[in-house]
């Protein structure tokens, strides 16, 4: 009953010594991805520039656009009554004829505006150009259509065989004729390259990248600065987050301003205060129930070194009382005896709970400490097999490798029969040289069901067993003194069908 | 047998003690308090205290070095396993050995015996006073002298200093000192010895030098000299 | 995913704009009308009257010469037109729609009114016939010669046509 008792109380989270909270912890993990793909910078950074970007060439163009347009209309309009007005200061008769067409076009031609033009006239059938040849390549049908066909002066921008801008004028002319305004047949076409304005044009754009890629550059500083104050609350969040995660539960931030990310910053604060909160109850809550256990042993400690400095009294006596009297004295000795070992054990391992253990450390002989481990317990003889190194030194605390191989090679000769092997070894590895200790024995080897309740506290394999084997805690505190040299202790059964336990910590142990 | 003095404030670890060493034939004078167990000290004449360490009024460790300034007396204490920090300040300050309670009578007596017990007298041959540079060892009268001058010292010391000083240059291991010096197990408290060598250096190294007479031997122990 | 895409679509726009304004230089237009035409000081020949007739480019549009007879007058005018170009007009390559008419006959033509802005033309040829180019070419000089607002109505032999106004555009 008692038995049963005792396996209740300790549930399978307190057996690491850590609560089950604490299992979540991840330490050593990789690192979580700090950046996503894009990070946050870089969208905010390239949403300020694309804003920046936009605005800049919009205005650019809407600007060059306007700019062009003044500088294109200003030609154009100059070239049309420039050429109207010229044609309005030559007297014609009708019909025309070749010789007036070129004079016309001669005199024309001499005063072109804004540039120097060529001059094509039409009338009926006859040409005349200011520059030889009949008909220009820059006049097209449809202008040639449109001032035939409407009284009005138009004018076309086309580009001819090069590439080049033209600017091509048609202008018909009329004449006042008894009120109305009939066409005298003749049309004018003016020619003139729009090289100037290209050039102005082409400057105004160059002007315009200019300015846009500086521009564009010195929207990188407040883009940087909008998403450094963006960011650092963030940032300031996840390294909070971060510092949450390795324990620090009375991490805050301080919450700035009254934004979107201030809320988020409040409710953090918020979740951690609750969550340090109920942890700091959770952890009183153990560490009351872990120093009862303490306390308890404490206090039994004290009448138990009274008593058990007595017991031998006792048992000297026992040989000359009545047989009752005398097993009544016997048992009161014996069992004093093991309570004092329960007592000393809880308090063991309490002060592994407590983390209050600490390492004593010294460089010993290997050999010798597991030799004189087993002199010391009269285990050297043929029950015990060692295949032991010659020279190998280590540096751990003796008296718990004392303890751990002393529980080891007890337990092997309890529960598993003789002969037990003890084969120590050294092994290098990259973080530093490995010390192996096998502890095998001959026994039927343990049960699968049992095997992962081995190093439970007061868990005993054999439920039939009697108490009189230790106090229970014998495997629990071999662990946690294994676990204080940072090595591994594992069970399993060895191919011969007998329990194997391996010990593994490093040759050299760190305080 | 050995007048003890019981320096132990809990009533039944007093008369259980007391009453286990009295059947063993040790006459024993048992205190309540530190303060009561100083005042015996001289009428008494105790030949070895048993000290505990958790004391009410002045504490175990006070009443160790109050002890040391007046008597190389032989002093045991009784702690609790895990009182690490006052098994290392009381070591410090002269005890020689400690008994973690609870304790059988056995175990306790073995104990007294053990620091009671005389070094052997040194192999056939050997001078009874040795000079060591300045020290001057007398194995037969058990004194040491620096420079002309006697310094006293506590049982402990004073045997480590002979096994130590028997064979110069040679390195003994902790455990090995554990085991001849005190009569410890091999796995037993290393602090032991790294406290008694402490002490044994304050009073006969000099006090600016790197230490001549017991050096360490890092990773391995201890050995006297190379002077 | 959608958001780099939505990056990406408004950053290749920001580009596209940037290529426009780097790669615009003038662009080409179409035909634009850019106020009236030219209204040039016409002077008769020495020794015309200043009366105009309406002949036919070789395109087929209306254009008024004079007519280069010392005689003005409506009458003259439609005469010198029932005649067809002269050797000037055709060395410019102006003709007439009107076919070929007896000069005895073109003499016969006269003009009545104007009476509520219609003048009547009475011609000795057949108007029902006539092709629309020579009809408006005898209209035109008929108004031209008259005044401009009024209206024209041809009389023929055959039959009486319509009012209507001088129309030189195309057809």
């Amino acid at each position: 009953m008692a038995r049963t008792a005792h396996r209740d109380r300790t549930p399978r989270a307190g057996r690491t010594g850590r609560p089950a909270w604490f299992a979540r912890r991840r330490r050593g993990t990789p690192r979580e991805r700090r950046i996503a793909p894009l990070g946050l910078r870089t969208r905010l950074i390239a949403a300020f520039l694309l804003v920046a970007a936009v605005s800049a060439v919009s205005t650019a163009a809407l600007t060059y656009q306007q700019a062009r347009n003044a500088v294109l209309k200003q030609s154009q309009d100059t070239a049309v009554s420039t050429l109207r007005d010229l044609m309005e200061a030559q007297p014609v008769s009708l019909p025309m004829e070749q010789e007036q067409l070129d004079r016309l076009v001669s005199e024309l031609a001499k005063r072109g505006k804004p540039h120097p033009w060529n001059v094509f006239a039409e009338y009926g059938r006859l040409r005349a150009s200011s520059n030889g040849s009949p008909t220009s390549t820059v006049v097209t049908d449809r202008l040639r259509r449109q001032v035939t066909a409407h009284p009005h002066g138009a004018f076309q921008r086309v580009t001819d065989a090069d590439g080049d801008p033209y600017l091509a004028v048609g202008m018909p002319a009329v004449f006042r004729a008894n009120g109305a305004r009939p066409p005298t047949g003749l049309v004018v076409f003016a020619t003139m390259p729009l090289s100037g304005e290209r050039t102005t044009v082409q400057a105004m754009v160059e002007a315009a990248q200019r300015g846009a890629v500086p521009g564009l550059a010195a929207a990188v500083i407040p883009a940087l600065l909008a998403a450094r104050s963006v960011l650092r609350p963030v940032r300031d969040m996840r390294r909070a987050a971060q510092k949450m995660g390795r324990g620090r539960l009375d991490t805050r931030i301080e919450v700035r301003g009254a934004d979107e990310l201030a809320g988020l910053a409040r409710t953090f604060n918020d979740t951690a205060r609750a969550l340090e909160a109920s942890v700091a109850e959770l952890r009183d809550a153990e560490t009351r129930a872990r120093r009862f256990a303490s306390d308890v042993s404490h206090e039994l400690r004290t009448p138990l070194a009274g008593m058990l400095a007595v017991t031998e009294v006792l048992d000297e006596e026992a040989a000359g009382l009545d047989a009752d009297t005398a097993a009544a004295l016997r048992l009161i000795s014996a069992e004093t005896g093991k309570l004092a070992v329960l007592v000393e054990d809880l308090m063991e391992i309490s002060r592994f709970d407590a983390r209050a253990a600490e390492l004593n450390l010294d460089e010993v002989d290997v050999a010798e400490a597991v030799r004189k481990t087993l002199e010391r317990r009269h285990w050297d003889d043929a029950r015990v097999v060692t295949d032991l190194p010659r020279d190998a030194r280590a540096r751990l605390d003796p008296r718990r490798f004392d303890v751990v191989l002393a529980n080891l090679v007890g337990n092997a000769l309890r529960h598993g029969g003789a002969p037990v092997r003890v084969t120590v070894r050294t092994r290098p590895q990259p973080g530093g040289p490995r010390l192996v200790v096998e502890v095998a024995d001959s026994g039927p080897g343990i049960a699968p069901e049992v095997l992962p309740h081995i190093f439970d506290r007061f868990f005993k394999a054999d439920a039939a067993r009697t108490r009189s084997a230790g106090s229970g805690l014998g495997l629990a505190i071999t662990l946690e003194n294994v676990r204080l040299h940072g090595g591994t202790l594992e069970a399993r059964n060895g191919p011969a069908g007998g329990a194997v336990f391996t010990l593994d910590m490093p040759l050299e142990a760190d305080a | 047998m050995p007048r003890v003095l019981l320096i132990e404030d809990d009533p039944s670890v007093r008369a259980g003690v007391g009453l286990g060493l009295r059947r063993r034939g040790h006459e024993v004078a048992a205190a309540e308090t530190g303060e009561a167990g100083l005042a015996l000290m001289g009428g008494f004449h105790p030949e070895l205290v048993l000290l505990d360490l958790m004391l009410p009024g002045i504490n175990g460790v006070q009443v160790c070095r109050r002890i040391r300034e007046t008597s190389q007396v032989p002093i045991i204490m009784l702690t609790a396993r895990g009182d690490d920090f006052d098994i290392v300040v009381g070591l410090e300050a002269g005890a020689d050995d400690y008994i973690v309670k609870p304790a059988r009578t056995e175990v306790i007596e073995a104990r007294i015996k053990a620091v009671l017990r005389r070094l052997g007298a040194p192999a056939g041959g050997r001078p009874q006073v040795e000079f060591h540079g300045d020290l001057v060892v007398d194995r037969a009268g058990l004194t040491v002298a620096r420079g002309g001058e006697r310094i006293a010292l506590a049982p402990s010391e004073l045997k480590l200093l002979l096994h130590l000083s028997a064979s110069p240059e040679q390195v003994f291991s902790r455990q090995q000192l554990l085991e001849y010096v005190w009569e410890h197990s091999y796995h037993a408290d290393a602090r032991l010895v790294d406290a008694c060598v402490r002490r044994l250096r304050h009073k006969i190294e000099d006090p600016d030098g790197t230490p001549r007479y017991i050096q360490t031997v890092r990773g391995f122990g201890y050995r006297f000299g190379p002077l | 995913m959608s958001r780099i895409r939505d990056a990406a679509r408004a950053a290749s726009a920001a580009a596209a704009a940037g290529l426009l304004l780097a790669g615009c230089g003038i662009k080409t237009t179409g035909v634009v009308e850019s106020g009236a035409p030219a209204e040039v000081e016409v002077r008769p020949e020495e020794g015309s009257a200043d009366s105009l007739v309406y002949f036919l480019t070789p395109d087929s549009r209306l254009v008024a010469t004079h007519s280069g007879y010392s005689a003005p007058g409506v009458q003259v005018a439609l005469f010198r037109l029932l005649v067809g170009p002269g050797e000037r007009e055709r060395a410019s390559g102006l003709r007439t729609a009107l076919p070929p008419v007896d000069l005895a006959l073109a003499g016969t033509t006269t003009v009545e009114g104007p009476a509520d802005d219609v003048i009547e033309v009475r011609l000795p040829i057949d108007v029902a016939k006539l092709p629309d180019l020579a009809r408006r070419q005898v209209v035109c000089t008929a108004v031209a010669n008259a005044a401009s607002h009024v209206e024209a109505r041809l009389r023929g032999p055959d039959t009486v046509l319509a009012p209507e106004p001088c129309r030189t555009g195309p057809l």
